[in-house]
């Protein structure tokens, strides 16, 4: 799938701007989330703290007045016991009704008493009453003091307080000590019942001393302690419960009336903060101030002590507040954070929008310009301007665009320009190959009856072009194929176009030899025509052996030109193998039963079947004969097809050819020697080293001098010669023999020739002997020629190059 | 080293020519062996006997697939000792290649059959055996 193929929608899985706002929308998101938690948890933390804190001020507040009144009361029972009247009153008894030292009677004092305690009572409105006891407990003094009147209670209405426990304990304490009681109803008369309406009431006393410090009675205050309590309880808003409790946990103050008062001492219902709370009831009756969290509630409790110098008597001041209520105020924070946070959040989804939208112009601007160049206006450019990286870029972008269609241009032109090239070319190509009118007039000597016809170039082209033999033209510089007719295309399988211009070396497979290549190059060098049959072509991703042929032709300008004539050889290199082949294997077949027919006759010609009868004898030795002969034959036969099928191969070294001539003398010496013939030598004793194939030359000096003995009669003369004339190395051998009848000469050196006369003369011969030795030398560079003349005699000469022989690739040797 | 009487292994096929080369060596005082193959004929070398082999007379077409060169070429293969055996290569093919082979595996001498008498092999087989005068002749290769 290409990009083209893709539209920009298909592309864009998560669009820029998305991302743009997304990711900060996040990071706030999360920082939100943690803040908020953080500070729902600190706040919380917080606003418990600071909820005690209020509490415990509120309820220090509340207490204080009482304990203010508590604290007077306190002081006031000591200034109503340093009163001059009770001390007047102490000495008016003591002297029978007259103090003295006062100058008053026990009944001034008395009066005096009862007036101060009545201002007293009226003056600060929180007692009750206020009495003077004397030590048995009888009252002295009384005032009582409710709803705004003083009353002083006549003596016939005062009454023994002498078991009640406040007197007793207040009575032996010391003097500056104070006594206060437990809070609890008031009792009145003889029964002691309580007073209704109830009246709490705390006691303060102190004990009386007179001079002599013995105790002579008590005073007593009562606090209304309802006033006090209701002074704690003011304004007890309903959000809070508020509580005042005894030590014993029994309610002084509840919300419902009822469960106040159920002290045992009072009215004995037993209603007390113990079922309300009873988990936390013994922090709260601890006598210390503390708060309790407790789920639902948070309770803050406080000890108000009536006396401040005995600690084990106190009220309780309990509050409780719901958690709710705490909470309410904590959970609305918490809802505004959360409704402040999403706002805020908002607000900056919505910045963001409106600012990744202008970021994105410049961005959607260059998507719709590379768009548009993808379909291929190279001349759009992107008009942005903003000074940041998209800037950049697109500045980039539009000078790579100016580059690409600086490219293009630069490529037309380049186009063009080829273009033109390419049409000279062709045009050089086609006077080119006009030029082959004069190569392949020079080569074929054959072709000389077409001139005629082949001055017409464009026949003399399509001769060329449909020739079977694959003909191509080389230039001079690095051999390249100018032209490859379509043979040749054939040939290598591959048309003219694909190697055009390559080397010819590029086409030339491995297989080819160096030298062979060396060979073929030597043409563009030395200007001289090489062939070979040695040479590979490539075809495809194998070879072929080829017959190859390169002369070079000259042009009018100088420029040369070389054409080469390329055959597929590899079916007549088969043939000839397979004829070799043949040749071999006939040989050998038909020389296995002749071997079988020497021996045989050679044992039976030793003697070792047992003697021979002449006749016996006569008869194998004909045998015998016949079957040598036969056996010679096929040695000659075998050579000739070495030599017509070009197997045969010529291999020098340097030789002493002198050398090589006497051992040849030497073996055929029985030979002349059985005919009494006279062998003369004429050539120097000296070394004569020559490049030769010594197999070869020995051939054909025992050619020739085999011949001369064989066709001269006893006693004639025989004359080897050897010397160098004119560059070449001469071998002659001349004979007083029968000689060659003239009209036979012509045909001495053709394949199983005799002559009449040599038939006729019984003598033995192939008649392939001479055949052999011109072949031999024919292709060794040298020349074979004779002079005779019948019955008089015949001189047979062969030269060789004083270079030496040619070497000749073959795959066989001659044998003897 | 050798006994006075001279033991050659005879490898060749043709049975005519293999009697004929018997009778002969037998005239001449040769103890003569007889294989038509290449097997047949190491069979015989692997033999106990074989130290008595003096000289291995060997043609190259023979019974079988395998020919005289694969005979060399197992022959040369096998232990020293009979790398030492001389050996004569008589036979009618001519080709160029297969004396080169022959030679490159140490044959002392090739023939070709129909070319030699049997009384001259036989000659060159005795100064062979007897004179050491095993392989070259004057031109540095095995005749012919």
């Amino acid at each position: 799938m290409k990009l083209s193929d893709l539209s920009p929608s298909r592309l864009i899985k998560m669009p820029l701007r998305w991302k743009f706002i997304l990711g900060p929308l996040f990071i706030l998101f999360i920082f939100f989330v943690v803040v908020i938690f953080r500070s729902v948890t600190l706040s919380e933390l917080i606003i418990m703290d600071s909820t005690l804190r209020y509490m415990d001020a509120e309820m220090e507040a509340r207490a204080q007045d009482a304990t203010q009144t508590f604290t007077r009361a306190v002081q006031d029972v000591h200034v109503f016991r340093d009163l001059p009247p009770v001390q007047g009153m102490i000495r008016a008894e003591a002297e029978g009704g007259y103090d003295s030292l006062g100058q008053s009677s026990y009944e001034e004092w008395q009066s005096r008493l009862q007036e101060i305690f009545a201002s007293f009572a009226r003056t600060h409105g929180v007692y009750t009453q206020i009495r003077y006891l004397d030590e048995q407990g009888d009252e002295l003094v009384r005032v009582n003091y409710a709803d705004g009147v003083a009353e002083v209670v006549q003596e016939e209405f005062l009454q023994n307080k002498g078991d009640r426990y406040y007197f007793n304990e207040a009575l032996g304490l010391p003097g500056q000590d104070t006594y206060a009681s437990q809070i609890d109803l008031n009792r009145e008369g003889a029964n002691q019942n309580i007073q209704v309406p109830y009246q709490p009431s705390i006691r303060y006393a102190v004990s009386v001393k007179d001079a002599a410090g013995a105790p002579q009675g008590v005073i007593v205050a009562n606090i209304d302690a309802q006033y006090v309590i209701d002074q704690i309880a003011e304004a007890s808003s309903n959000k809070r419960t508020l509580f005042v409790l005894d030590q014993e946990g029994y309610f002084l103050f509840h919300a419902d009336k009822e469960k106040e008062w159920g002290n045992p001492r009072d009215l004995g219902h037993q209603a007390r903060y113990h079922d309300r709370r009873p988990d936390i009831i013994d922090e709260v009756l601890a006598g210390t101030s503390g708060s309790v969290w407790s789920g639902e509630n948070l309770v803050v409790f406080s000890p108000i002590y009536p006396n401040q110098d005995s600690r084990d008597r106190f009220l309780v001041l309990v509050e409780e507040v719901s958690t709710k209520t705490v909470t309410g105020v904590f959970e609305s924070f918490r809802k505004q954070l959360v409704l402040g946070s999403a706002l805020i959040f908002l607000g900056v989804a919505f910045g963001l929008l409106l600012f990744t939208r202008r970021l994105m112009v410049p961005l959607t601007k260059l998507q719709t310009v590379a768009g548009d160049v993808r379909d291929g206006d190279f001349n759009r450019r992107a008009d942005i301007s903003s000074k940041d990286e998209v800037g950049v870029v697109a500045q980039a972008f539009n000078e790579m665009l100016d580059t690409i269609q600086q490219y293009q241009s630069e490529l037309e032109q380049k186009v063009q320009e080829r273009t033109s090239e390419i049409e000279r070319a062709k045009k050089d190509l086609e006077d080119t190959n006009h030029t082959i009118v004069d190569l392949l007039k020079d080569t074929q000597q054959d072709r000389e009856q077409y001139r005629a016809q082949l001055l017409e170039t464009k026949k003399f082209q399509e001769a060329v072009e449909n020739a079977t033999d694959g003909i191509i033209i080389l230039s001079d510089q690095q051999k390249s194929i100018m032209y490859a007719n379509r043979a040749f295309e054939r040939l290598v399988g591959k048309h003219f176009h694909d190697i055009q211009n390559q080397s010819l070396d590029d086409l030339i497979d491995r297989a080819t030899s160096d030298e062979v290549r060396a060979h073929v190059g030597s043409v563009f060098v030395e200007n001289k025509t090489v062939s070979t049959e040695n040479i590979f072509f490539a075809r495809g991703s194998s070879f072929f052996q080829a017959s190859a042929s390169f002369f070079p032709i000259v042009k009018e300008h100088d420029t040369r030109l070389f054409v080469g004539i390329v055959q597929d050889i590899t079916v007549r290199k088969e043939i000839d193998k397979a004829k070799t082949e043949f040749v071999s294997l006939a040989s050998h077949q038909l020389r296995t039963p002749l071997s079988a027919i020497n021996w045989y006759a050679e044992m039976l010609l030793s003697g070792d079947a047992g003697e021979l009868a002449p006749e016996q004898r006569g008869y194998v030795e004909e045998i015998y004969g016949g079957s040598t002969r036969m056996v010679d034959l096929i040695n000659a036969l075998l050579n000739v097809s070495r030599i017509e099928l070009g197997t045969f191969s010529v291999e020098t070294q340097m030789t002493d050819i002198v050398k090589l001539l006497r051992s040849v003398l030497d073996e055929t010496k029985p030979l002349s020697d059985a005919k009494r013939l006279g062998m003369v030598h004429e050539f120097t004793n000296d070394p004569l080293e020559l490049k030769v194939d010594p197999k070869l030359l020995r051939m054909i000096f025992q050619n020739f001098i085999s011949n001369a003995i064989k066709y001269t009669p006893e006693e004639g003369t025989v004359t080897v010669r050897l010397y160098i004339e004119d560059e070449e190395c001469v071998f002659a051998v001349t004979d007083t023999g029968i000689g060659i009848p003239e009209a036979q000469q012509d045909h001495i050196f053709q394949k199983l020739f005799r002559a009449d006369n040599a038939k006729a003369g019984d003598t033995e011969g192939t008649g392939l002997g001479l055949y052999i030795v011109k072949k031999v030398i024919d292709h060794s560079g040298g020349r074979t020629w004779f002079e005779s003349e019948q019955d008089k005699g015949a001189t047979f000469y062969a030269t060789i190059p004083l270079s030496g022989m040619r070497d000749k690739e073959g795959s066989r040797t001659l044998d003897n | 080293m050798h006994h006075q009487e001279i033991t050659v292994l005879i490898i060749e096929d043709e049975r005519p020519l293999a009697q004929a080369i018997k009778s002969k060596l037998e005239k001449e005082g040769i103890v003569a062996i007889s294989a038509r193959s290449v097997e047949q004929g190491l069979g015989y070398l692997n033999d106990s006997d074989f130290e008595k082999i003096d000289l291995i007379w060997l043609d190259h077409y023979l019974l079988g697939d395998k020919t005289g060169i694969d005979f060399m070429a197992e022959c040369r293969a096998q232990s020293d000792h009979l790398q030492s055996i001389p050996i004569f290569v008589v036979t009618n093919t001519g080709s160029h290649d297969k004396k080169q082979s022959y030679i490159k595996f140490g044959a002392s001498k090739y023939y070709i059959k129909a070319n030699h008498r049997l009384d001259q092999i036989i000659d060159d087989i005795k100064a062979c055996v007897l004179r050491g005068e095993c392989s070259v002749d004057a031109n540095g290769t095995p005749s012919d």
